[in-house]
C-alpha cells in the first residue's frame, strides 16, 4: 500500500483526485468479487474521508465480476460519491457495465462512456 | 465465427442455456481470453444465471413445471492432502464423472484454477490448526466442461485425520425418476396473477429505498402517492416479497451504511447520523446499538495517516 495525500494504490486499483474529480482505475485482469469490492470501497472512502466526489471509474481492467461484488458496489460503493462515470472500451467490459447499470442498479447517477473527455465533461456538473 | 475454437465455445454456451431452461442456475460457462462478441454473450449469460439463482432460486432448485423441489447435499471425504477418499453417490450425477474417475484423485483436478488458489488458503489454515471449519466458494468442473459453483463447507473431524467437504447443489432433471414419490410443496404453487404485477411495483419501491438512504423515509401515504398505488398494496406487497417491513428494511440498510462510514472515515458521528437519514444523534445511537449490540462510539475508527488536503 502506498499512502500519499493525492494518490493511492492497493492490490486492485489506484486512484487520485484531479480538478475535483476522483479518478479511479482498476488494475488489469481484476476479477471483481465481494472481497475486492469491499477492499476498494473501504480504501476509497477512507481516502476521501468526509468529502464526496464525482468519480470517474475506469473499469477496463475488470475481466469478470460476481453478483455479490456487483451488489456491494451498487449499494455501499455509492457512499461519498456524487455521480459515477464508468469508462469502458472492450466489448466485455461494456457488457458487464451495462448489466451492472440495468440490473444491479447503482444508487447514485451512473453513466457509461467510451471516451474519457466526455466522461469528465459529464462529471464536471457534479463538482 | 467459423474458427474451431468458436465452435467449442458455442457448444458450451448451448449447454449452459439448456441447463438454465431446465432450472439449473448453478453452472457457469468458462471464460476465454478473447474480447469478442461471443465473449460478451458468455459473461452476460453467466451474470443472468447468477442473478436468477440468487434472486429466485436462492433456496435451491425449483423445477417450475412440476413444482417438485430437489436439493441435494453432497459430501466428499478427503485425506489431509485433499485426495478424494470417498463421497456420496450423488456427486457423480452433479459433476458427471464416474466413481473410478474421482476416487483417490486430488480434489484440485475437479475445480477451476481460481478455486485451487482459494483452496490452498483453506488447506494451510486447516493444517496449521488455525481453523476447524471454513466456508469457501468453489467452482467444480463438470465432465461436459461447465463449472458448477457452490459454497462449500470444509471442516476437520474430531479425533480423525480426514477432512469433510460438503455443499448443496441441484440434481439434474434426468435423475428425477426415482424421486417422484415426493409430496407437492405448497410454497411453490403458482401465485395469483396480481402478485406478478406487484413484483414490479415492489422492486421499484425497493430500489427507491436503497437510493434514498440518506433521507428520512417518507410516510407510507407519501410513498403510495409516489408509486401511484394504495398503502395496503405497498405494505403488504413488500412484506410478501421481502419478509420484512418497509421501515425495518430501510433502517437495516442505513445502519449498515452508517457502520461502514464509521469504520472507514473520520467523519464525526453526529454528521454520519444525519448523512443516513437520522434526525438526531441519540435516535441514531439507540437504533445502532439495538442492531449491532454496541454503540457507534465503540467502533475503532480508521484514522491512519492519509487524508485529503485541499
Amino acid at each position: 500500500m502506498i499512502a500519499a495525500h493525492d494518490f493511492y494504490e492497493n492490490e486492485y486499483a489506484q486512484f487520485w483526485i484531479a480538478d475535483g474529480i476522483l479518478i479511479f482505475e482498476y488494475k488489469p485482469n481484476t476479477i471483481l468479487g465481494l472481497e475486492v469490492a469491499q477492499n476498494v470501497v473501504a480504501d476509497r472512502i477512507h481516502f476521501q474521508n468526509e468529502k464526496p466526489f464525482p468519480v470517474l471509474c475506469d473499469v477496463r481492467g475488470i475481466v469478470n465480476t460476481d453478483k455479490s461484488g456487483r451488489d456491494y458496489l451498487a449499494q455501499s460503493g455509492s457512499v461519498l460519491t456524487k455521480a459515477v462515470a464508468l469508462l469502458v472500451n472492450q466489448k466485455v467490459s461494456l457488457t458487464i457495465s451495462n448489466f451492472y447499470l440495468r440490473i444491479s442498479k447503482p444508487s447514485v447517477p451512473t453513466q457509461l462512456f467510451t471516451d474519457q473527455e466526455e466522461a469528465l465533461a459529464y462529471l464536471k456538473q457534479f463538482v | 465465427m467459423e474458427k474451431p475454437h468458436n465452435q467449442e465455445r458455442i457448444v458450451t454456451l448451448h449447454q449452459m442455456l439448456f441447463e438454465m431452461a431446465r432450472g439449473n442456475f448453478n453452472s457457469r460457462i468458462p471464460l476465454s481470453q478473447y474480447d469478442d462478441e461471443l465473449e460478451t454473450l458468455v459473461v452476460l449469460i453467466n451474470m443472468v444465471a447468477e442473478e436468477m439463482k440468487e434472486s429466485i432460486f436462492h433456496s435451491g432448485y425449483v423445477n417450475p413445471h412440476t413444482t417438485y423441489r430437489f436439493i441435494n447435499q453432497t459430501t466428499l471425504i478427503l485425506d489431509s492432502s485433499f485426495l478424494i477418499k470417498s463421497f456420496n453417490p450423488d456427486i457423480t450425477t452433479v459433476l458427471g464423472f464416474t466413481y473410478t474417475e474421482m476416487l483417490h484423485q486430488p480434489l484440485e483436478l475437479f475445480i477451476s484454477p481460481e478455486s485451487i488458489e482459494k483452496l490452498a488458503f483453506v488447506k494451510e489454515a486447516l493444517l496449521e490448526n488455525r481453523s476447524f471449519q471454513t466456508i469457501v466458494p468453489l467452482h467444480f468442473r463438470t465432465k461436459d466442461a461447465l463449472y458448477v459453483s457452490a459454497d462449500c463447507s470444509v471442516c476437520k473431524l474430531f479425533n480423525r485425520p480426514e477432512i469433510i467437504l460438503s455443499f448443496v447443489s441441484a440434481l439434474p432433471q434426468d435423475s428425477y425418476t426415482n424421486l417422484l414419490g415426493i409430496e407437492k410443496d405448497n410454497d411453490t404453487e403458482k401465485q395469483p396473477e396480481s402478485r406478478k404485477a406487484d413484483a414490479l411495483l415492489i422492486q421499484k419501491l425497493y430500489d427507491y429505498i436503497l437510493a434514498h438512504l440518506e433521507e428520512p423515509l417518507p410516510s407510507l401515504k407519501a410513498l403510495s402517492r409516489l408509486f401511484g398505488t394504495n398503502e395496503y398494496k405497498l405494505k403488504d406487497g413488500f412484506r410478501h416479497f421481502f419478509k420484512t417491513s418497509i421501515y425495518q428494511f430501510y433502517n437495516e440498510e442505513r445502519l449498515k451504511r452508517a457502520h461502514l462510514m464509521i469504520q472507514q472515515t473520520d467523519i464525526p458521528l453526529k454528521n454520519i447520523s444525519v448523512m443516513n437519514g437520522f434526525s438526531n444523534y441519540p435516535n441514531f445511537s439507540k437504533s445502532f446499538k439495538r442492531r449491532f449490540g454496541y454503540a457507534p462510539n465503540a467502533i475503532q475508527r480508521n484514522n491512519s495517516s492519509f487524508t485529503l488536503e485541499d
